[in-house]
């Protein structure tokens, strides 16, 4: 799994950056804060690993970092859905980085919880990866456990995959 | 008269960013998923499809297959976090025109959509 791990790192900093707009960084712990109110979970599995990511954040992040602005980021399904993007972007990130190490995976739809002062408990430091973004508000906090599975066969050869923002026309 | 352009996918923001980018040349029609696409494309009257892959209900790569089975000509997109290269092949066997892997800009979209659509 640390290999897994060493796999998505940075790449999964890189991903947190660029969608959020801020800075984001490993993190020791996923913390918590009392505005977080929202949190997006997505699990992937395939022959070698299974998992989840999960991305807690607050409801006034997710509008301030909203693609169509915080008019339409106003309504709770507009920041729920918007959330729920994000770790599907996010995994789809990892994704690519696995299967360039002969990890497959299939990725769920993902689904968004609501409460009240949500606090993460710490994940597995064996088996998790916390990551932490700013945004214009709070910060959102991103976690992904991994376990592995075991299997006999040897592991599939790399598989080359195409990159955030390609395009492809046939 | 403007085209008119179907847009699957199970996000709202990612339908709202599609609409925001093409919304002034082209009539743009929503459907969350694979069945509501379905539905749309029998409807008629569309010039091309831009659609996500993961889907619940039904994904994009079955709604692509279904769309071929049934001979639809209505061009289509995938668009997509997916850049898996057997997934794209796949598509492309169904029929698919294009890929494009998500995050995407106005710009790319506008291009993406002006050459296969405006060929359609």
């Amino acid at each position: 799994v640390s290999a897994v791990f060493a796999a998505i790192d940075d790449a999964l900093v890189l991903a947190l950056a660029e969608l959020v707009g801020g800075d984001a960084a490993p993190a020791e712990d996923v913390g918590s804060a009392d505005a977080l109110d929202l949190v997006a979970v997505i699990g992937f599995g395939g022959p070698r690993v299974k998992g989840c990511l999960g991305i807690a954040a607050s409801s006034s992040a997710v509008r301030a970092i909203h693609p169509l602005g915080p008019e339409v980021a106003a309504s709770r399904r507009a920041s729920e859905d918007w959330l729920a993007e994000l770790s599907n972007q996010l995994l789809g990130r990892a994704k690519r980085r696995l299967l360039a190490h002969g990890i497959e995976v299939t990725l769920s739809t993902p689904i968004v919880l609501r409460g009240m002062h949500i606090r993460v408990a710490r994940p597995h430091s064996d088996t998790a990866r916390c990551y932490r973004a700013t945004t214009p508000t709070e910060p959102m906090v991103v976690w992904i456990d991994i376990t592995a599975l075991e299997l006999p066969e040897p592991a599939p050869p790399p598989e080359e995959s195409a990159a955030p923002g390609d395009s492809f026309f046939f | 008269m403007k085209k008119t352009v179907l847009v699957v996918d199970d996000s709202a923001t990612v339908r709202g960013m599609v609409r925001a980018a093409l919304g002034a040349e082209y009539e743009i029609v929503e459907a969350a998923d694979g069945v509501e696409g379905l539905d749309c494309v029998r409807g008629g009257g569309l010039s091309m499809v831009i659609c996500d892959v993961n889907m619940p209900r039904m994904d994009g790569l079955e709604m692509l297959h279904r769309l071929k089975l049934a001979g639809s000509t209505v061009p289509v997109v995938m668009l997509t976090t997916e850049g898996q290269t057997a997934l794209i092949a796949r598509a492309r066997e169904e029929g698919a025109r294009g890929w494009i892997v998500k995050p995407f800009n106005a710009d790319m979209l506008r291009q993406a959509v002006a050459r296969i659509a405006v060929a359609a």
